[in-house]
């Protein structure tokens, strides 16, 4: 029997058009689709060009394996394709957005939108953002200083974080101080690093959670924390040929790793100098930051010779020894809180607790059962 | 047994049905006089004038009113459009089509908004939801004064209600 068939099941004269475009706006090519339907391509082309009409139990799977709202398969036609956020990438030329990207901007916009209506109805639930703006003219270096007045971190702060996880959650929450949502959300290693998304007063910062290593999500925090000062969001690999990634990249730097207490750690060293993949690892333990943000530092600086950072950095950041695996169940609400931040779910929580919005919006927001609300609350203090 | 009200000619002689949304729904046990409201409800459930769809009982499922809506589950799934109902689903789609953003086009979830608004103006009901008019195509409310179709807060179902 196909997949989602059953001898009771209607067919539903759905338009073919709309379930290409529920493919189209999933980044579907037709047999990665029909793979994940378990049918041959041939029969998705003809549900698609309305030679064949679907089951009900046939379109609740469609709606299931690509993420998309039942409802929008039934509609009479495909709505007009939403325009992508820019996309900054460079690293693997023009390479399409996964399902998992896709939805991770879907799921990211949606919170942004849900935020906006909760601010239209209540005032002081959604916090203000706060952060200053930058134009491409201007030097990153000049920036990231301005920048990390703001932030009010010294660098002995910094340099007393015990881990590379300690610097991402501390830095995270600094910036979820200046009423940034941020998000870390599996994608695609090699499709993107993150992205960013800034709409009328709420602005939002998402990491790729399955960036190989802290001190790289680190890194894009402030890399897309700088798109939101430059008012130019979008999609990012870091790469250093697009002009805004490049801004980015070199705010992400001094912003982390200021040149003073950079000067203070070489300790007097004759520059340019080719540092040792030693130097590096010390340096990088020193700031919490990943080896290829000093690696990029040392030479934006003129403390390493040019192309150090190309020559040097491929082999350094490799991610760390996977966790041994235990037998107790991991925590629902942390790997939420993860996923979300500290401030998405708090507003959340605010706004059910002034009666902006119910606990069942709260809950598919958060995705957390009302009955653990208490629990997400005491994670949150 | 399922009441089907879709003749215009029947919904003008029969009393006014309500069609209760979640946000309605959730709001019940907040009030002081909330026994005395469930009392009401119960009576209009037995009277088969009060109905919800499935979908937002399935929205209710991890809530403690559904523990009150349980024993009623047939019963107020009985104004309800099934989903074999190809006209039904049909409707759902084009309210989808034309409220998007009410109905999360592009999401991931399916929220039970269009099936309240396609189920109360196929079979004439009334709406009851305590959502904001603020952003009118994104909730209920909204898209009911749109659509020509009666919607009331949870409040001023009550104060109609025997």
């Amino acid at each position: 029997m196909l997949p989602g068939k059953s001898q009771d099941m209607p067919e539903v004269p759905v338009n073919g058009k709309v379930l290409e475009w529920a493919r189209a706006i999933r980044g579907l090519d037709i047999n990665k689709a029909a793979e994940l339907l378990g049918v041959p391509p041939d029969d998705l082309r003809d549900y698609e060009s309305g030679a064949k009409r679907p089951l009900v139990g046939f379109l609740r799977l469609m709606s299931d394996r690509y993420q998309i709202n039942f409802t929008s398969l039934l509609m009479p036609e495909p709505l007009p394709l939403k325009k992508h956020p820019a996309d900054h990438r460079a690293r693997h030329g023009e390479r399409p957005l996964s399902i998992d990207t896709l939805v991770a901007l879907e799921e990211v916009t949606e919170a942004l939108e849900a935020f906006e209506d909760i601010a239209d109805e209540a005032k002081r639930i959604v916090p203000v953002l706060n952060i200053g703006t930058a134009q491409l003219e201007d030097d990153p270096e000049a920036v990231a200083t301005r920048e990390r007045r703001r932030f009010s971190v010294s660098i002995e702060e910094q340099q007393k974080w015990r881990s590379l996880a300690e610097a991402r959650l501390k830095w995270r929450r600094r910036i979820e101080d200046r009423g940034v949502f941020t998000y870390m959300i599996p994608m695609p290693p090699e499709e993107l690093s993150g992205f960013s998304i800034l709409h009328d007063t709420l602005a939002a910062i998402c990491v790729n959670d399955r960036e190989p290593t802290e001190g790289a999500k680190v890194f894009t925090l402030f890399h897309e924390y700088c798109h939101l000062l430059l008012h130019q969001t979008g999609i990012s690999d870091e790469n250093n040929s697009n002009r805004v990634e490049r801004f980015c990249n070199e705010f992400a730097a001094s912003f982390l790793i200021p040149l003073n207490p950079l000067l203070e750690a070489i300790d007097g060293t004759a520059t340019p100098h080719e540092f040792s993949d030693a130097d590096v690892k010390r340096l990088a333990t020193r700031f919490h930051v990943s080896n290829s943000a000093i690696a990029l530092r040392l030479e934006k600086t003129g403390l390493a010779p040019k192309r150090f950072y190309a020559r040097r950095t491929a082999p350094w950041d490799l991610p760390g020894q996977p966790r041994t695996i235990t037998s107790t169940r991991p925590d629902y609400i942390k790997i939420r809180l993860k996923r979300l931040g500290r401030l998405h779910p708090a507003t959340v929580l605010r706004a059910v607790d002034r009666r902006v919005i119910n606990s069942f919006d709260a809950s598919e927001l958060i995705g957390i059962q009302p009955g653990s609300f208490e629990k997400v609350q005491a994670a949150l203090e | 047994m399922k009441r089907h009200r879709s003749l215009p000619l029947l919904q003008s002689v029969l009393p006014v049905a309500y069609l209760i949304d979640t946000s309605s729904w959730l709001n019940v046990d907040s009030r002081a006089d909330s026994e005395d409201v469930w009392r009401r409800i119960v009576n209009l459930i037995e009277q088969a004038r009060l109905f919800t769809c499935a979908q937002v009982l399935g929205e209710l499922r991890e809530s403690p009113v559904y523990l009150r809506l349980k024993p009623y589950e047939n019963a107020l799934q009985a104004g309800d459009r099934g989903v074999d109902d190809i006209a039904y689903l049909q409707h759902v789609g084009r309210i989808t089509h034309d409220y998007p953003s009410m109905s999360g086009a592009t999401g991931w979830r399916t929220p039970a908004d269009p099936y309240i608004v396609a189920l109360a103006e196929l079979e004439g009901y009334v709406v009851v939801a305590d959502e904001s008019m603020k952003r009118p195509n994104r909730k209920i409310p909204g898209v009911c004064l749109q659509r020509k179709i009666r919607c009331i807060t949870l409040a001023q179902f009550i104060a109609e209600i025997p």
